[in-house]
């Protein structure tokens, strides 16, 4: 324990940053040695950072009050038999009796419970304060009670007791014993109260509950299923059935690390990686066994301060792999699962706190951009930015490892810039989309325009994942033909996007009509997504060529020459098809409940604000420091021309089913139809995947089947992910015909 | 690292209840040391690799740590896929570890492919040889394993008795099984094609008995 003047020196150290509460955030990221939580009470900041959110001292001494007193309740009523057996003897109760409520039996459980605690406390890792047998009793009991007030997390979980641990130690490191105190201002005294070493135990807890409650998720099992139903069907098992730490976990790997290095994601899914192997420590310990002990508490004074929600964990992830990335690169199946299961210990001044700044700068470049500027700067190496011959190492993978079982899973070759095109087409479609939508939500024509948007936004990944089936027949070809064909296909994208510009400019008008005709309305309508279909057509079949003439279908507003044909080619099955609008309302619903289900993780870890989604896209741009050229909404346009500025791909989001963005095409949670949608989702995906969709794009499926064998786990949650859009169910036809 | 990488690679679960040793067995067979005292709960999963020579031909062994309380819920069959051999550890001083093995024991089976090798340990020696109090007799144990068809073998961590054995053990009866290796096998090993009936016959008899 310190001294007395030490700790006062100490806590006006810890006062002097917490003018607001934004001051102590700001003074505790610096992580430097002026941090309050170093040179301060580290325990006086995260307490005001986990429990009070307010930098008033007021407020603190308050809030702590009850958060004692209530602990101490608790603590009575949950080890009273523990602690006093006695009293059970003293009572009058048969401890044979066959009643599952009675005191003895259910101090029977709590014992087994305590047992399997204390196997884990007893092996703490080697801090000897640890294992001090008072600190072992006071963590035991702690988690002991956490257990029972929070039976829904399913008892006791591994990996609790080590979040526990360095809390208690924080917490008691700070401790000063109110009898050695001599009051003299309101200040000490205040001083005295919150660091009161007979509340060591009681502030712990409250500092534990608190983190639990946004790391529980972390440590949730479903037992729920019986086995034999399991192990039969994991392979194919939906994603609810599956642990959310293996959820989060495909979501790292497959979202926000394949947004930022797609290199790397590749990588590690070429070389079969499970994710979770190495995520279920790194995210349930919070990091904490990844460290050095020192700087895992400086860690943890930055997750607390800014994000102690735990939001930022998978960008953290993200962070913590690509600043290996150049090693994992090279290394092979086990070379790698060494790595990531003993991370090299960053170097100061890059500690393993700057991870957050990482994740911070991450969550506002979620894309290649992003994350080649994040390596370059810890690396002073760029990425190899769409060249193949620059990084030939995965495409030669087969050869040197026979190991692969797919030889080119995703083949290397231009990525990037494959990517950029994808994101400039998406980051325009859904820009406009939501222009559209706003305007459209105050004139009650939601649900109309939003299935235009809900059919732009299928059409997009479908788009790219022809583009994705496409990146097999450039991998075959030279350098030379591959920047030809991307600027055959930048052509195309312009000249689509024209159209889409054209309707969009239609839907605006309509939005700005006052409705009164009805009839010109749906005629509208119905051209505008006549016209949408057409470009969708184009957009999933990059081999079809264009019109000579694209004004053609500016001007032919139902592209009625066009569409018979295009129908037939790509193999709608038009029969599948709801014929009444009112279902087509339904089926956009159950999209776009379903995108938004698949998705929360996104959206709630890489959410941008809606009016960032513009800046964010010019601030990505000028990261990337060979674009000279000021980007404004005329480029913004434009610069899909990846020939002209090869260097400078454009802010891509890896797809857009993966994308932030879902939210936007939500429809109000309180709208008429909301219930039925999810058995209607699950149908239409079902006829989807085995319908129209196998016939028409057989070299996505099969990259599709890759991927999940290699990932082991589900192809039908990729199946969710990638064709989960009930095409379907979008009744268009009937209108059309109309 | 060429030559490393032409080893065949074999991938050997440990799976067993929580604090029976799985991974003091790993930290002792694979880096050769025993901490008494920091022998920290797993957490999820670690990882371990391992050369190791059964009948004068060399393999790499890829050996997955699973912590006691990780179900195959949280891991799911994608863990066990390829898996070639399953060692499944008890603790002999602790009863009711042994008691559990039942349940282990399934999870593997159901899990793992069905030629899998299962391989059944006894850790904590030491502690109860000699004259100590053992929980499971040496032939309670061993006819529980017969039972199950698996391997047996008693080992101690800290003292080194038997270490090796039981790698020994079910590297020599994998190769004994041309369908497991037939499989997952071959296929990474394709440029250097493992020869199936080397040394075969000895191994079927090569199990511990100690």
């Amino acid at each position: 324990m310190r001294s007395l003047s030490e700790s006062t020196e100490r806590w006006q150290q810890t006062l002097k940053h917490s003018s607001s509460f934004a001051h102590l955030q700001q003074a505790v990221q610096s992580s430097g040695p002026e941090s309050p939580c170093v040179s301060g009470c580290r325990s006086i900041c995260w307490k005001a950072f986990l429990l009070n959110q307010t930098a008033n001292t007021a407020n603190w001494a308050h809030a702590l009050r009850e958060l004692r007193s209530s602990y101490s309740s608790l603590r009575d009523h949950f080890l009273k038999y523990i602690k006093h057996p006695e009293y059970l003897n003293a009572g009058s109760l048969d401890p044979l009796a066959d009643d599952v409520d009675s005191p003895w039996n259910t101090l029977r459980h709590d014992q087994t419970l305590r047992a399997e605690i204390l196997q884990d406390v007893e092996r703490l890792p080697d801090v000897p304060f640890y294992h001090e047998a008072r600190i072992q009793t006071m963590i035991l009991d702690i988690i002991f009670i956490y257990c029972k007030l929070n039976p829904d997390v399913g008892g006791y979980r591994q990996g609790m007791h080590e979040l526990l641990a360095p809390i208690v130690f924080v917490v008691e490191q700070d401790a000063i014993d109110p009898a050695a105190a001599t009051t003299q201002g309101s200040t000490e005294l205040m001083m005295v109260e919150m660091l009161d070493a007979s509340f060591i135990e009681h502030d712990s807890f409250s500092l534990f509950a608190k983190v639990m409650e946004h790391a529980k998720g972390f440590y949730e099992v479903n037992e729920g299923l019986d086995k034999a139903t399991a192990a039969v069907s994991t392979a194919y098992a939906s994603p609810s059935t599956r642990s959310s730490i293996v959820e989060k976990s495909m979501h790292i790997h497959e979202v926000c690390l394949q947004a930022v290095d797609p290199e790397l994601a590749s990588h590690l899914t070429s070389i079969e990686i499970l994710p979770q192997i190495f995520l279920i420590r790194w995210v349930r310990l919070l990091f904490s066994r990844e460290f050095p002990f020192e700087q895992m508490l400086l860690l943890w004074d930055t997750m607390f301060s800014i994000d102690p929600k735990f939001e930022l964990i998978d960008l953290i992830c993200t962070a913590m792999l690509i600043r290996i990335r150049w090693d994992l690169l090279e290394a092979d199946y086990s070379g790698a699962l060494q790595l990531l299961l003993r991370y090299p210990s960053p170097e100061a001044p890059h500690g393993p706190h700057t991870f957050v700044d990482d994740a911070i700068y991450l969550r506002k470049h979620l894309n290649s951009q992003g994350g080649s500027a994040m390596i370059q700067k810890y690396t002073g190496r760029h990425p190899s930015v769409g060249t193949a011959a620059a990084k030939p190492m995965v495409t030669s993978t087969p050869a040197s490892k026979p190991r692969l079982k797919q030889p080119v899973l995703r083949p290397t070759m231009s990525p990037t810039r494959f990517l950029s095109q994808q994101g400039s087409v998406e980051a325009l479609l859904q820009g406009a989309a939501k222009g559209v939508f706003e305007r459209s939500e105050k004139l009650g024509i939601n649900q109309a325009v939003r299935d235009a948007m809900v059919e732009i936004r299928r059409n997009v990944s479908e788009a790219k994942s022809s583009m994705l089936a496409n990146r097999d027949i450039f991998a075959e070809h030279g350098q030379g033909s591959a920047v030809q064909a991307v600027a055959v296909l930048d052509e195309r994208n312009q000249q689509l996007a024209k159209v889409v510009s054209d309707v969009l400019t239609t839907l605006k008008e309509l939005v700005g009509s006052d409705l009164q005709d009805k009839q010109k309305c749906s005629e509208l309508l119905n051209g505008a997504t006549a016209r949408l279909e057409v470009v969708k057509g184009f957009l999933e079949d990059s081999t079809m060529a264009l019109p000579a003439d694209v004004s053609l279908l500016l001007q032919d507003g139902y592209g009625n020459d066009t569409k018979p044909a295009l129908a037939s080619d790509n193999g709608h099955d038009e029969t599948s098809k709801p014929s009444t609008p009112e279902v087509s309302a339904t089926g956009s619903h159950a999209t776009v409940n379903g995108i938004d289900d698949a998705q929360t993780g996104t959206s709630e870890t890489s959410a941008v604000e809606p009016s960032e989604l513009a800046s964010s896209v010019l601030e990505t741009g000028a990261v990337q420091a060979a674009t000279n050229e000021p980007l404004n909404s005329g480029t913004a346009y434009s610069t899909n021309n990846a020939a002209r500025r090869p260097q400078a791909p454009n802010p891509t989001r890896s797809t857009i089913a993966q994308s932030s963005f879902a939210w936007m095409l939500e429809p109000d949670e309180s709208a008429a139809s909301p219930p039925a949608p999810s058995s209607t989702f699950k149908k239409s995906n079902a006829t989807s995947s085995s319908g129209s969709n196998h016939r028409k794009r057989p070299s996505a499926n099969a990259s599709r089947e890759r991927t999940a064998f290699l990932f082991g786990d589900d192809p039908a949650d990729d199946a969710g992910r990638r064709d989960g859009l009930p095409e379907d169910l979008f009744g268009l036809k009937p209108i059309r015909k109309s | 690292m060429a030559s490393e990488d032409s080893l065949p690679v074999l991938k050997i679960l440990v799976i067993g209840p929580s604090g029976a040793g799985k991974s003091s067995l790993l930290l002792r067979y694979c880096d050769d040391q025993f901490d008494p005292e920091s022998s920290t709960a797993t957490i999820g999963i670690d990882f371990k690799t391992k050369k190791l020579a059964v009948h004068g031909k060399g393999y790499r062994l890829n050996i997955f740590d699973t912590a006691g309380q990780e179900r195959y819920r949280t891991l799911s069959t994608s863990y066990y896929r390829g898996a070639h051999g399953v060692i499944v550890v008890y603790d002999i001083s602790n009863r009711k570890s042994f008691l559990s093995l039942d349940r282990w024991i399934e999870e593997a089976r159901s899990n793992a492919s069905e030629n899998a090798v299962i391989y059944l340990v006894g850790t904590k020696l030491d502690k109860v040889a000699p004259g100590g109090t053992r929980a499971v007799s040496l032939e309670e144990a061993k006819a529980f394993a017969a039972s199950q068809e698996a391997g047996y073998c008693e080992v101690s961590a800290k003292t080194r008795t038997n270490i090796k054995q039981p790698f020994v053990d079910v590297v020599g009866e994998i190769v004994q099984r041309p369908q497991l290796l037939s499989g997952e096998l071959a296929k990474r090993t394709a440029s250097s094609p493992l020869d199936l009936n080397a040394g075969g016959s000895q191994a079927s008899s090569s199990y511990c008995s100690c």
